[in-house]
């Protein structure tokens, strides 16, 4: 592992993230080729999202040492949203990955069109004879293009264990060096360079249905993002998210925390409670109401689950 | 050159005691630790400084919390902390090198209230003011023989690329050959991608000899099951043998000796399908051995997870005989099998085991044994005495 220069002029903890305004211009990521000056700008709005203090730590560490960001947590905590909120705060471009189970590392620097560069030399093309036609760039080949350019980069790898066991070893390399070549193109490489404040940032999430390689976990900031602890700060994720009857999500809140108490196969987690409260409230539920659990499929998947919810509520 | 600041000497002995518990940690994470440090990371509070830890040097939940037990018992209370950080300023640039410091046993006790005796029949009284007792003292973190990752890394070589799924990939031969054989430009072949089609069949002794082994086992199948990246991962319980009610007829032409050996009745010994498999490691829920043969044993890889009668070191002749007569059975299934023994291979002289051993492959749970049992897996001869 290389050892790397450590950057803490970026950070993402001393931003006022509920201050920043609701929309921003951003520089457009899904460009190939990365447009070398004047990019492009898209209009993003902002993400709402309540980072706790402990992880906007986390965020920094992973920015000041180069390295990618593992986030773990429970399905619906707010993992890949994160780095929508970070590219946000940061005011960068955001290079997203949904990994598949056919996802190979290759993908994520370029892909190489050999079937249409077949094609055009069949009918006598002339740009077939120049095989960069034929590369595009994947979203991690994006982002070290851009630092070539001088511009930083927000990456986002979702779900890296759905892939193949090989897929983060492949990506071991390129991930240290922050560099790539093309093969079939060798006078094509791309770096990020030494300056530290261009490298990308990186988060990578995990759902933990598969475990990943000691050595690529190595090169990781591992951070697992708990479920909102408190009533409070529950409140509080409620309200960054633009619920606005109080009363309702007090009970709302309360009626999830009993659930949690519960021995379910799939506690409710944050999404299925915003869900739940955004549907309660776009009703305009009673409060009573609750405590019978309407809606009752936005909360729980399992029928077994419910079934057991609404008996454990109804006899209270 | 900057001047790199000493760490405060229980990070070292934290960073140790991590490596001896299994952690991939290298130096490089040491580094990680100190350049982060440096960069202002972990400074406000213990706790900032514990959470830095973990994220840099634990990387599953399981691990931060070892990691944070290790860090309540070693690191000093507070107050001291601060002092540590001013002995390390005086000393800053000093050494630069990482050397391990004397070990900082004197983790004083959070709880300043101090038991106190009162002196009876003209004894002196007893003070526990000196007496030093760490906040967390304990560990409740369990150490297996094989850890998570040891198990993971090895079944992982287990492997039957095969391709399938959607046609996805150029296959440049096919696309030459048709080419050149039609003598047109045709379309091009594509080909799925590889995937690993392995399959595993767990078969896992439960209850009775087997009960110290449960946590044990429960950990190598999950570890197993999770880092496998297998096509498929069956696990059934059974209770001593997978099959019972074997023949004994057989056992006719042995008599006159104490202990014996199969050998000259092995021929004989009839294939045995009956019996059950449970679903659930209580074994509440029963289903037809033959049924899981079926669904998942065809050409899968079988692992067998029995002490094999060696815990209580007995010979029982008529478990032998249901145990042969079934490995009989399975070997109409898949040829790759292998018995792992959640004991050493000392115990099984003088047992069954000894003699199952001698007809299945068989190797201790330990970090070697399940190698080599992978090995046997993946089709490598394996020599035993007397094969089936």
């Amino acid at each position: 592992m290389s050892k790397r220069a450590i950057d803490t002029s970026t950070g993402f903890s001393p931003i006022a993230y509920d201050q920043l305004p609701d929309t921003q211009a951003i520089e457009n990521p899904d460009l190939d080729p990365v447009p070398a000056t004047d990019p492009p700008t898209q209009t993003i709005a902002k993400e709402l999202y309540l980072p706790d203090d402990k992880l906007k730590e986390a965020v920094d560490l992973a920015i000041a040492l180069g390295r990618p960001l593992l986030l773990q947590g429970e399905p619906g905590c707010g993992k890949t949203r994160l780095a929508y909120a970070v590219a946000y705060a940061l005011g960068l471009p955001l290079e997203t990955s949904y990994i598949k189970s056919t996802s190979r590392a290759q993908d994520l620097l370029y892909t190489y069109d050999a079937v249409n560069r077949l094609y055009d030399a069949q009918i006598g093309k002339a740009e077939s004879q120049d095989v960069k036609q034929y590369i595009r760039l994947g979203p991690l080949g994006r982002a070290i293009a851009r630092a070539q350019h001088g511009r930083r980069s927000v990456v986002l790898i979702d779900e890296i264990d759905k892939a193949d066991l090989d897929f983060p070893n492949d990506l071991l390399w390129e991930l240290d060096r922050l560099e790539f070549r093309v093969t079939e193109a060798p006078e094509l490489h791309y770096a990020v360079g030494e300056n530290p404040a261009l490298r990308p940032i990186v988060f990578v999430t995990h759902n933990e249905e598969k475990a990943l390689p000691a050595a690529f976990l190595r090169r990781c900031i591992f951070h697992y993002i708990e479920f909102p602890n408190s009533e409070e700060r529950l409140q509080q994720v409620l309200t960054t998210q633009q619920v606005k009857n109080a009363d309702l999500s007090r009970k709302a809140i309360e009626v999830i925390l009993e659930l949690r108490q519960l021995d379910l196969s799939k506690k409710p987690g944050l999404s299925e409670l915003l869900d739940w409260v955004g549907y309660l409230e776009a009703v305009e539920k009673p409060i009573a109401d609750l405590d019978r659990l309407p809606s009752i499929g936005a909360l729980l998947k399992q029928e077994s689950d419910q079934k057991r919810a609404i008996e454990a509520l109804a006899q209270k | 050159m900057s001047v790199t600041p000493m760490l405060p000497p229980f990070l070292w002995q934290l960073f140790e005691r991590l490596r001896r518990r299994g952690f991939a940690i290298g130096p490089t994470d040491y580094e990680a630790l100190r350049q982060a440090l440096r960069a202002g990371f972990g400074w406000t509070s213990r706790e900032a400084l514990r959470d830095l830890c973990n994220a840099l040097w634990a990387k599953s939940r399981r691990e931060q919390e070892t990691l944070t037990a290790l860090f309540e018992q070693l690191a000093p209370d507070p107050d001291d902390w601060q002092y540590s950080l001013e002995a390390d300023d005086a000393l800053e640039g000093d050494a630069p090198s990482v050397t391990p410091e004397s070990p900082d046993l004197e983790a004083k006790a959070p709880n300043k209230t101090v038991p106190k005796t009162e002196s009876q029949g003209g004894l002196p009284s007893i003070s526990l003011a000196d007496v030093k007792v760490s906040e967390r003292p304990f560990v409740f973190v369990p150490q297996f023989p094989l850890t998570y990752r040891e198990v993971a890394q090895t079944w992982r070589r287990l492997r039957r690329p095969v391709r399938t799924g959607a046609l996805v990939e150029l296959d440049i031969e096919s696309t030459i050959a048709r080419r050149s054989r039609l003598g047109v430009a045709t379309t091009v072949v594509l080909q799925p991608r590889r995937r690993n089609m392995a399959r595993l069949l767990l078969l896992v002794d439960r209850q009775g000899s087997m009960d110290p082994f449960h946590r044990f086992c429960d950990e190598v199948c999950t570890a197993i099951q999770q880092a496998g990246r297998l096509e498929e991962t069956a696990l059934y319980y059974f209770h001593n043998v997978p099959a019972e009610g074997a023949d004994d007829q057989v056992l006719e032409a042995l008599t006159g000796q104490l202990f014996p050996a199969l050998d000259p009745v092995l021929p004989q010994i009839q294939p045995l399908m009956d019996g059950c498999l449970y679903a659930d490691p209580a074994l509440l829920s029963p289903v037809p051995l033959i049924d899981v043969l079926q669904s998942y044993a065809a050409g899968a890889a079988v692992v067998l997870l029995s002490d094999a009668g060696a815990a209580r070191n007995r010979y029982r002749i008529s478990r032998l005989l249901d145990t042969i007569a079934f490995m009989k059975a399975l070997r109409t299934y898949t040829s790759h099998y292998v018995w792992l023994n959640p004991l050493p291979r000392r115990y099984w002289l003088h047992n069954t085991a000894a003699q199952i051993a001698r007809h299945v492959p068989m190797f201790p749970l330990e970090r070697e044994g399940i190698q080599q049992a992978v090995n046997v897996l993946r089709g490598q001869q394996r020599i035993i005495e007397k094969p089936l």
